[in-house]
């Protein structure tokens, strides 16, 4: 998967796909999200990590525009993007995907994934014939539905789905559009250890240029995918570094105490 | 990098046999053919004259309304009270200009423009709230419009109405005619329902029904999702407009008590009693409420209150209207045919689909291991 029809802004290379400076939010007297500035190398593979309750969500609502920050700045390939639209964002080739799964479950599989293929694209406003005979289009939602495992199940509507077919079709929809930086928020949660394989054969086939961040609790499916992982804790960032540094830090198993499916699973 | 079986599920053909396999595999010919038969037996109705002329056009003239306001509500989820609002718009874009001597051609294009002008304002109002407040906030639109032809007596003759003079004709065709005329009415309520078919099943439709279904995550998926409803509003109150020039030309007369709070709540009762999500259903309750309506008043002078009540009894245990309850039906059929049949008995509603194939039992299995 490349670039594809991004609009996306000149940019040097070693430059960071995202960037976040002194990034906060707060909720009443809360701070979901505090002081965080963390920088993610384009085509690396970021972890996220930290306890319920420590910001980790609301971090991606920040980067994808659902939420405002209340303090610092985001940007995407260099360009301050921290008062954009969230539609905007992706069509700046920033994709993301849902803890809680949003699919479109009245839906069917292959009018999820074209919907969200026409997502970037003119032809979403187009009125004049039927979305089937839009066959590229089509072609392409059934394809990307075969490369994991839904081909079969195309029109079938996505509540009648399994709950591991819905988190595969979460990130299919994501995957639909070509991001060139994506944001994973559990993307196995509540999954049997026998349907994670097919959610971590799809994140080990992402294509190398991808830069992506993950916010995941199983350190399993982390050391599979991700090289770095920041550490966040009560809205705040108080480490990073690789897989093997932050399992060994003596801060990050205090805070996991407890927490043995981190520790070691 | 496209698997055959992929494939073979866009092409899927369903392998139920009887009157139910028959009517899947060709339900657009269907289609088709039910609503041809229909239109015969309106024009046979609408050639014959005099009473049942006139209810057969009111049944088309509300039907197109209708349709209008299910495009809106039933793909979008955004269920208007405002809907015989723009009936009446319409309507008096014909009687008011005529009244200042303009002819019937320009005043159909002042009322379409008049139309499309108004909703265009309305519409940045109504989009920007959802559900309940949608419903709300057209409501009060209608009662603007309402109170605007009630009380600026000048323009629009208040509680007297307007009377059209000016019938357009184009070439043979004239609409002073009542045989004409109605012909007429049911040539434009074919090319609407035409029009609108086209529009829910393309991309736009689509992403309508993503509205419905998701919005925030439509909008994530990068659609400016206030545009397409913004959209959606303007095209179903030009349809409701449409349905009003119609009205115009078909009653002679337009005053206040068309678009009142109970005519704007029938319009949306016959959207909601039919069935929303399917076109279908605002014609068929369009045709229902509309005989009822005629049986009822001559017996109950609180006929309205009646209409409430079933409203109330459509939105409570039928949420899909008439029409969905009827697709349900067959659909449960085909269950209950597909489960006695060999093969997939434990996903009935998945035969045809993925039957025998290998995928179909890995994922079968690993789903009866979560729940
Ligand atoms: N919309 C909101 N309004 C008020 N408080 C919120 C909102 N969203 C999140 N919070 C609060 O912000 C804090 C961080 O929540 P967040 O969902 O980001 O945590 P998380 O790290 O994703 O947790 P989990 O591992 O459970 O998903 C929590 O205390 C939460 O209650
Ligand atoms: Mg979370």
């Amino acid at each position: 998967m490349s670039m594809g029809a991004h609009e996306t802004p000149a940019r040097q290379d070693g430059q960071a796909a995202l960037r976040m400076t002194k990034l906060g939010r707060r909720f009443g007297g809360i701070d979901a999200v505090k002081d965080v500035s963390l920088a993610v190398p384009k085509g690396s593979r970021f972890g996220v990590i930290g306890p319920n309750g420590a910001g980790k969500t609301t971090m991606f609502n920040l980067l994808s525009g659902e939420l405002r920050p209340t303090s610092g700045r985001v940007e995407l390939f260099g360009r301050n993007i921290t008062r954009l639209a969230p539609n905007r964002r992706v069509a700046l080739g920033l994709g993301r995907t849902y803890q809680i799964t949003r699919v479109f479950r009245d839906l069917t599989v292959l009018e999820n994934i074209t919907l969200a293929v026409h997502g970037l694209r003119k032809s979403k406003l187009s009125m004049l014939r039927p979305w089937r005979s839009y066959s590229t289009a089509v072609e392409e939602a059934a394809n990307v539905a075969s490369t994991f495992g839904l081909g079969e199940r195309l029109n079938i509507t996505a509540e009648e789905l399994s709950h591991g077919e819905v988190r595969e079709l979460e990130v299919l929809l994501t995957l639909a559009q070509k991001p060139e930086v994506l944001l994973l928020d559990e993307p196995a949660a509540g999954l049997s250890p026998a349907e994670r394989v097919g959610i971590r054969a799809l994140l080990r086939s992402l294509p190398r240029e991808l830069t992506l961040v993950m916010i995941e609790h199983d350190m399993d499916v982390l050391r599979d995918v991700v090289e770095h992982v920041a550490v966040l804790h009560f809205g705040e960032l108080v480490m990073q570094g690789t897989v093997a540094e932050v399992q060994e830090d003596a801060t990050v198993q205090e805070l996991y105490l407890g927490k043995p499916k981190v520790a070691e699973s | 990098m496209k698997s055959p079986s992929a494939a073979a599920a866009l092409n899927q053909v369903d392998d139920a046999s009887g009157v139910i396999g028959v009517v899947d595999r060709h339900r657009r010919l269907l289609s088709i053919l039910v609503g041809v038969v229909l239109v015969v037996f309106a024009g046979v109705l609408l050639g014959s004259g005099g009473f049942y002329t006139s209810l057969v056009e009111d049944i088309l003239i509300y039907a197109i309304a209708a349709m209008g306001l299910d495009f809106l509500g039933g793909y979008g989820g955004l269920v208007s009270l405002g809907q015989a609002g723009f009936i009446g718009l319409g309507a008096y874009g014909i009687a008011v200009p005529e009244a200042h001597g303009f002819g019937p051609w320009t005043s159909i294009g002042i009322a379409l423009v008049v139309v499309a002008a108004t909703a265009a304002v309305t519409g940045i109002v109504a989009i920007r709230v959802t559900g309940i407040s949608f419903v709300i906030i057209t409501l009060a639109i209608g009662q603007i419009l309402w109170g605007l032809a009630y009380r600026w007596v000048s323009l629009s003759g208040g509680d007297n109405g307007l009377v059209i003079s000016g019938f357009p004709k184009l070439g043979p065709l004239d609409l002073t005619n009542p045989q004409v005329l109605a012909f007429v009415i049911l040539a434009v309520f074919v090319v609407v329902a035409l029009v609108l078919r086209t529009l829910v099943s393309s991309p736009f439709g689509l992403s309508m029904l993503g509205i419905r279904s998701n919005e925030q995550r439509l909008r994530t998926l990068g659609y400016r999702t206030g545009l397409h409803r913004y959209l959606a509003y303007i095209i179903a109150s030009i349809v409701g407009g449409v349905a009003g020039i119609l009205y115009a030309f078909s009653n002679n007369l337009i005053s206040p008590t068309t678009m009142d709070f109970s005519h704007n709540g029938i319009i949306t009762l016959m959207a909601v009693l039919g069935g929303l999500r399917s076109l279908w259903g605002p014609v068929l309750g369009a045709l229902i409420i509309t005989l009822i309506q005629q049986e009822l008043s001559i017996y109950v002078s609180r006929w309205q209150m009646l209409m409430g009540a079933v409203f109330v009894v459509v939105v409570v245990f039928t949420p899909d209207g008439l029409w969905g309850l009827m697709r349900q039906g067959t659909a449960a059929l085909r269950r209950r045919r597909a489960r006695a049949g060999p093969g997939d008995a434990a996903r009935p509603d998945a035969a045809g689909t993925e039957a025998g194939t290998g995928q179909s039992s890995a994922t079968e299995s690993s789903e009866s291991g979560v729940r």
